[in-house]
């Protein structure tokens, strides 16, 4: 189930109340309808990939309570641990190798082995991708790896685990949870809270206006631009390049504002999962407020344990492009992915290397409204380096790609742009243009129309009607923009 | 938990009666779009109708026996039910519809259309775009028949409810034909001008003709639905009395010869069959030679070539006593 569809529409307010009128006088009965709604929710799509991660929280779940007692006490050794977290992890990895990965790498090899005249006549199958299954996947993974580190006692309660890797908002893109910040959620009442709730409602207004309205109008000006690029002029693929940038972000983001809003709704609590990326003035601080929880995955459970910044250059350099790489492969099974993460990766390590990689902590022109020349200088050259990557990106081969940014930096780049003067191509700049104001404005809140901090506009803080008037003024627009069809996120494929 | 009910119930009424007003104020003005969309704008025209080759070939703007209701992207499908429309309207308004003309192209009939026209999306774009011009009980079973899937829901509700559903592809469609398409005639300033392009053409008709069952010699079929639909637009034109004209629009020479022979030569049979069975009369331009300079992509063309193309599509029609 989509969530810019209607079934959706009218999913989410009937469980909402059986949710805190129904089940609301026992937590289990609670879980049990979390994880029936979160199974239908997804089932919606496929049914027979119920089975599949099914198997997985089974599995995940039953190498936690081999591990311990229900005491919580280490129950053998620690050699029996290792054995018992490797083969969870060998086993989630080689569900997603079979159906993300499989064809990929068999494809790569036989070219490769085709070079040197040697045919293997494989097969390819033609496997069906899970949706969300990086997510949930790496969902569990990391519950066994929490127990093994004994950062996490594991849970004997099967249907609170059952619904932290299958609960509905955030099952097919994200955020990707820890079990150390989702499961306890599942194993505690919860209350209905006013205030999330109804700033909750605000983050999926946000995130749905992003989607359906910014994310989809830019989609429309960029699919014909990457389509047919090669007959374009570098002005337009400059444009082409911006508006995906600006599609991909409320894309992503829009669907983690949604997913984020909507488990408010239920009393759980998630982690951000963007934080204004686009202001960000160097690499390193992009990658700090780009998909949160993937970094900070690959960050605690790759980098870490390779040795993180410790050591030799040699060894920063080894993990820092391993990390770069499997984030990039984690995205898709295409060389293109790994080459943007490449991409950034060689972004990256100069800051590393020169110690600068944690200069911006704080927020871009904290406590001012504009930014200094030289901040801006600095989000500018980083979102130019960014939009640039999302170009490998978005291009169908490596090829495509060096093509696409040859072209931006051709001598056509002073010629005028095809069809920006169209209604659409202008919708798309205006739209762009909106997305910046508002969450410039909106840069030390949580999403786009947070009032959890006093807001840069004192009217909108003080009058209850200019803020009425903004939120039917976005859903009127919204409702207009959703049913001329429903467009699929960008993230499900991965 | 009162409070947020109470405090939801209150914006989404709110919300209801400001979308109601909205949708109030948008449904005057399409009134006057579906009016203007089942009316003749002439007294006793020929009705030219079809898809974007009739659409770009034909400006009617000059020439008073000329009526180009053409509209890109059209299937057979939606041409029936617009032609029952004006031909019902023209009626009622004593009007005479002199002959109608449409399309006949060899890309109008390619096996993909089918799928095309069965795409769920294409459904929804479709449905939206044509439901104030026909009801659903005048649509063709199969793009009722519509599957349990994640969209069943929208297209359903946009079938009954269009105009309360689907604001934004209503006025796509206002936007679409009134601006962006219509290169034959007056609306053309800002179409760009066509420059050939070997490998661009070459990749095209690659794309179009890949699938090898459309390749191959043997076994070549047309779009079953877009043949069905003309033979219902060749009745209804003979139950009405009106002489029906079949009008291949001229090809960039270029793209004519990468068109498989035994395409052409099924179209031929397929006018051939139209003539014997309805009487329709088949006008074939596909290989008259133009310039580049007449096109506005390797089969539309531009203004220019439409300035040129009408009168001699006038003086054929002439020819066969469809004009004094």
């Amino acid at each position: 189930m989509l969530f810019n569809s209607l079934e959706f529409l009218m999913f989410l307010p009937l469980v909402f109340l059986i949710y805190w009128f129904i089940v609301n006088k026992s937590l289990k009965l609670q879980n049990i309808f979390i994880v029936v709604v979160s199974y239908l929710f997804y089932g919606w799509w496929d049914w027979r990939f119920l089975l599949l991660i099914a198997f997985t929280s089974f599995c995940s779940y039953y190498s936690g309570v081999l591990m311990c007692d229900r005491d919580g006490a280490a129950k053998r050794t620690l050699r029996f641990k290792k054995i018992i977290t490797g083969s969870n992890i060998v086993l989630n990895l080689l569900i997603l190798g079979v159906f993300k990965y499989f064809n990929f790498f068999t494809d790569s090899l036989e070219t490769m082995l085709s070079s040197l005249d040697i045919s293997l006549g494989w097969v390819t199958i033609d496997i069906l991708l899970p949706m969300g299954i990086s997510f949930y996947t790496f969902q569990a993974i990391s519950y066994t790896i929490d127990i093994y580190q004994k950062k996490l006692q594991p849970t004997h309660d099967v249907v609170a685990f059952f619904a932290f890797v299958s609960f509905f908002p955030q099952l097919v893109a994200g955020p990707i949870e820890r079990a150390t910040n989702l499961l306890p959620q599942f194993e505690r009442t919860r209350h209905f809270d006013y205030g999330q709730a109804v700033d909750g409602c605000r983050q999926i207004l946000w995130g749905f206006f992003k989607k359906v309205v910014i994310a989809d109008t830019c989609a429309a000006t960029v699919n014909p631009i990457f389509d047919d690029w090669a007959n374009m002029p570098g002005s337009t693929l400059w444009i082409g390049a911006f508006l995906f940038t600006i599609q991909i972000y409320c894309d992503f983001s829009g669907y983690s504002d949604i997913a984020i809003g909507t488990s408010r709704l239920f009393g759980i609590s998630l982690h951000q999962n963007f934080n204004f990326p686009y202001f960000s003035r160097d690499i390193a601080e992009f990658w700090r407020r780009w998909h949160i929880s993937l970094s900070t995955w690959f960050r605690d459970y790759v980098y870490i344990p390779l040795g993180g910044s410790r050591g030799t250059k040699m060894l920063i350099l080894r993990n820092t492009f391993v990390i770069f790489a499997l984030s990039g492969l984690w995205h898709g099974a295409n060389w293109t992915f790994v080459v943007w993460g490449l991409y950034h990766a060689v972004l990256f390590i100069p800051l590393m290397l020169l110690n600068k990689n944690r200069r911006n902590t704080n927020t871009a022109a904290a406590g001012r409204m504009l930014p200094s020349f030289k901040e801006l200088g600095q989000i500018s050259l980083t979102f130019v380096l960014v939009m640039i990557g999302w170009v490998i990106f978005r291009a169908e081969n490596i090829t495509e790609a060096w093509g696409y940014i040859g072209g931006m930096f051709s001598t056509s780049v002073f010629t005028m742009p095809t069809d920006v003067f169209s209604l659409k191509s202008a919708t798309a700049l205006i739209c762009a243009f909106t997305l910046f104001i508002t969450e410039w404005l909106q840069r030390n809140q949580k999403h786009g129309l947070s009032l959890e901090y006093p807001s840069c506009i004192a009217l909108v803080n003080k009058s209850k009607s200019v803020r009425y008037t903004i939120y039917i003024s976005l859903l009127l627009i919204i409702t207009v923009y959703m049913y001329g069809g429903t467009s699929q996120f960008i993230y499900f494929q991965f | 938990m009162k409070q947020f009910a109470k405090t939801l119930t209150l914006f989404m009424l709110i919300f209801a009666f400001i979308y109601a007003g909205v949708v109030g104020i948008f449904n005057l003005s399409i009134s006057s779009e579906i009016t203007r969309a089942t009316t003749l704008k002439k007294e006793s025209p020929i009705l030219l109708i079809g898809d974007s080759h009739i659409e770009c070939s034909v400006n009617d703007l000059p020439y008073e026996q000329l009526e180009n209701r053409a509209t890109s992207g059209e299937f057979y499908y939606f041409t029936y039910h617009r032609i029952k429309n004006l031909v019902t309207q023209a009626n009622a308004e004593n009007k005479k519809i002199r002959a109608i003309g449409v399309t006949f192209h060899v890309n109008s009939m390619h096996p993909e259309k089918d799928i095309f026209l069965l795409n769920d999306n294409i459904k929804s774009h479709y449905i939206t775009t044509y439901t104030p011009i026909f009801r659903k009980r005048e649509c063709h079973p199969h793009l009722y028949n519509i599957p349990i899937t994640d969209s069943s829901l929208s297209l359903l509700l946009m079938s009954y409810l269009p105009q309360f559903y689907d604001i934004k592809g209503l006025l796509t469609v206002r936007k679409f034909r009134n601006m962006e398409n219509y290169s034959g005639g007056f609306r053309s300033t800002r179409v760009k001008p066509f420059t050939y392009n070997e490998a661009k053409l070459k990749r095209m008709m690659t794309q179009l003709y890949a699938e090898p069952s459309i390749k191959s010699d043997s076994d070549s079929k047309f779009s079953t639905l877009q043949v069905n639909h003309l033979e219902l637009i060749a009745q209804l034109a003979k139950n009405h009395h009106i002489p029906l004209v079949l009008i291949n629009t001229p090809l960039h020479k270029d793209y004519n010869s990468h068109i498989p022979e035994k395409h052409k030569r099924q179209l031929l049979e397929l006018a051939d069959s139209l003539q014997r069975k309805f009487g329709a009369i088949y006008l074939d331009y596909h290989d008259m030679s133009l310039p580049d300079s007449h096109f506005r992509d390797y089969n539309h063309l531009n203004p220019t070539g439409a300035a040129v193309f009408t009168p001699i599509l006038l003086k054929d029609l002439k020819k066969h006593g469809l004009i004094e």
